[in-house]
């Protein structure tokens, strides 16, 4: 109830405050099929609202709340989804935008690449164990070049600051036109306090953070649009808890071929390797694009993932449909 | 990935159709978003400021934008956003962005418009993403440059065969129509709101 209350008092004062108000939302039913179950469930539910302040000749601030209404996704996997709610403020034409609030933190492909709406998810959750943290930060377009700074407080999202941890990401990305490609390079570092989990313990991973650590990461990523085919490529390489300890890598390789506007094939490969074992996944599939409406989008994934840890080594698959519903 | 019991799942229901009947109210999905509105605006008008204005489009203007454009909007284009820019507090310009449809996939488009003697015309369109094989042609000032002064009276048919006034990107035929149906499409809904 007192949740619902805030959320009421959150709507009534961007409402008041603000020169426009836009609203939306999306669905997430999805069927499963493995080698142990088949489920159908709504995965997820998420009304979005978008505000925004103008002056007489310029936008002053926008604001973004996206609200988990509904579905099965709890714990962990729910705080790395939804969640987001943010303000920003640009300061203006050629000049950084000042970002605070609850956001995406900016490594990688995560910066670009909005994969809360997709089945197949980079290495983000097994990297740095969040999608989302609170913070402050600066984003903006010098030329050609994007850039990102956001120092966080590494605890995740809904959560409060409870260590003298923080977290500082930074990412520099050049993008260009070279022949018929359209080509983004990413470069990022991260270091800071995150929640950890031993490779051989990811399966607790939605119940959530038991312990902290410090975690250094540097990461390499590629976007090309090339023609019908889109590339998105990651590589991170890093430290866990000391820059003398035993080095932690990922890697994260997708493809996407538009044979028509509205069918396209994936196919994606990841790996993340750490003391104590790696996990690969390895998925293909088929999109459907419905013509003439953004409304919706249907997503299919077949799956194997492999995991060689102490506990042994696992060979799992899993087929999966998603609907994609946007308001 | 752990479930919810039966009692929270129902009440998350219950919270997603109010939240989403709350969305249906106003909401679009089609919206295409402006991607570097920094270095357009540096482009094409040199300097300057902006703001963005949602604008929703009514049952009665819906059927004046369809008529003048000779086929239907799509079902969830309820919404058309715009950005008035400035320089200083004097308004010299407009900004539209639009996601056409090209061969394979959606081609985005960002429009600027002037005012003209007999309304208002393009100052330059440019393609900000899409998935096309021609790329580089269909950018090219070549292409692009020739919907350059276009007002809501010219013709729009692109063809590379003649039959056209205007010649298409080469080895992109279909795109190259897209792009000028979109920016078509947006300067008639541009003119259509009174030009705001």
């Amino acid at each position: 109830m007192k949740k619902i209350s805030l959320l009421v008092a959150a709507l009534a004062a961007i409402t008041l405050a603000s020169t426009s108000l836009k609203l939306g939302g999306a669905i997430y039913p999805r069927y499963a099929l493995s080698d142990k179950q088949s489920t159908f469930e709504l995965m997820g539910a998420e009304a979005t609202i978008q505000s925004q302040v103008t002056s007489e000749t310029r936008d002053i601030m926008y604001a973004a709340l996206q609200v988990y209404t509904g579905g099965v996704m709890s714990g962990w996997f729910k705080g790395i989804h939804f969640g987001e709610a943010y303000a920003m403020f640009p300061l203006g034409l050629s000049l950084p935008t000042i970002k605070v609030g609850q956001a995406v933190v900016p490594f990688g492909l995560l910066e670009t690449y909005d994969i809360h709406t997709q089945i197949v998810q980079t290495t983000y959750a097994r990297s740095l164990g969040l999608r989302l943290d609170p913070g402050l930060g600066l984003t903006g377009v010098l030329g050609r070049t994007g850039y990102a700074l956001w120092l966080s407080n590494g605890n995740g999202p809904d959560r409060m600051d409870n260590d003298k941890g923080k977290v500082v990401t930074a990412r520099v990305a050049p993008r260009f036109l070279l022949g018929n490609a359209d080509l983004t390079f990413g470069l990022s570092g991260l270091c800071g306090s995150l929640p950890y989990w031993s490779i051989d313990s990811l399966a607790n991973f939605p119940k959530g953070p038991q312990s902290y650590a410090v975690k250094y990461r540097l990461g390499l990523d590629n976007t090309a649009d090339w023609g019908p085919l889109t590339l998105r490529l990651e590589g991170v390489a890093g430290k866990d808890s000391a820059l003398s300890g035993a080095t932690v890598f990922g890697y994260y390789a997708e493809a996407r071929y538009a044979f028509v506007s509205w069918l396209e094939a994936l196919a994606k490969y990841d790996g993340w390797h750490a003391n104590g074992g790696q996990l690969n996944n390895l998925s293909t599939g088929l999109n459907f694009y419905p013509p003439n409406t953004s409304a919706f989008e249907i997503q299919t994934t077949y799956q194997i993932d492999l995991s060689k840890t102490a506990a042994g080594n696992e060979n799992n698959w899993k087929f999966i449909t998603q609907l994609v519903v946007r308001i | 990935m752990r479930t919810t019991g039966s009692s929270s799942l129902s009440w998350s229901f219950a919270y997603s159709v109010i939240g989403l009947l709350l969305a249906a109210s106003a909401a679009s999905a089609s919206l295409c978003v402006w991607r570097q509105p920094d270095a357009d605006i540096a482009g094409i008008f040199g300097s300057g400021s902006y703001k963005t204005v949602f604008t929703d489009i009514s049952d009665s203007l819906n059927l004046k934008i369809e008529k003048r454009l000779g086929f239907p909007l799509d079902p969830d284009e309820t919404q058309f956003k715009y950005f008035p820019v400035f320089r200083g507090t004097k308004r010299i310009g407009t900004v539209m962005t639009h996601a056409g449809k090209g061969q394979f996939g959606a081609i985005e488009i960002v429009t600027a418009v002037v005012s003209g003697d007999s309304g208002p015309v393009i100052k330059e369109v440019r393609v900000q993403r899409d998935r096309e094989k021609a790329k580089a042609a269909l950018r090219s000032k070549e292409f692009l440059g020739q919907l350059k002064g276009m007002s809501v009276n010219d013709e729009f048919l692109i063809s590379n065969d003649g039959s056209g006034l205007r010649t298409a990107a080469p080895g992109a035929e279909k795109a190259s129509q897209a792009i000028a149906t979109a920016a078509r499409k947006l300067l008639i809904v541009y003119d259509e709101l009174g030009r705001p």
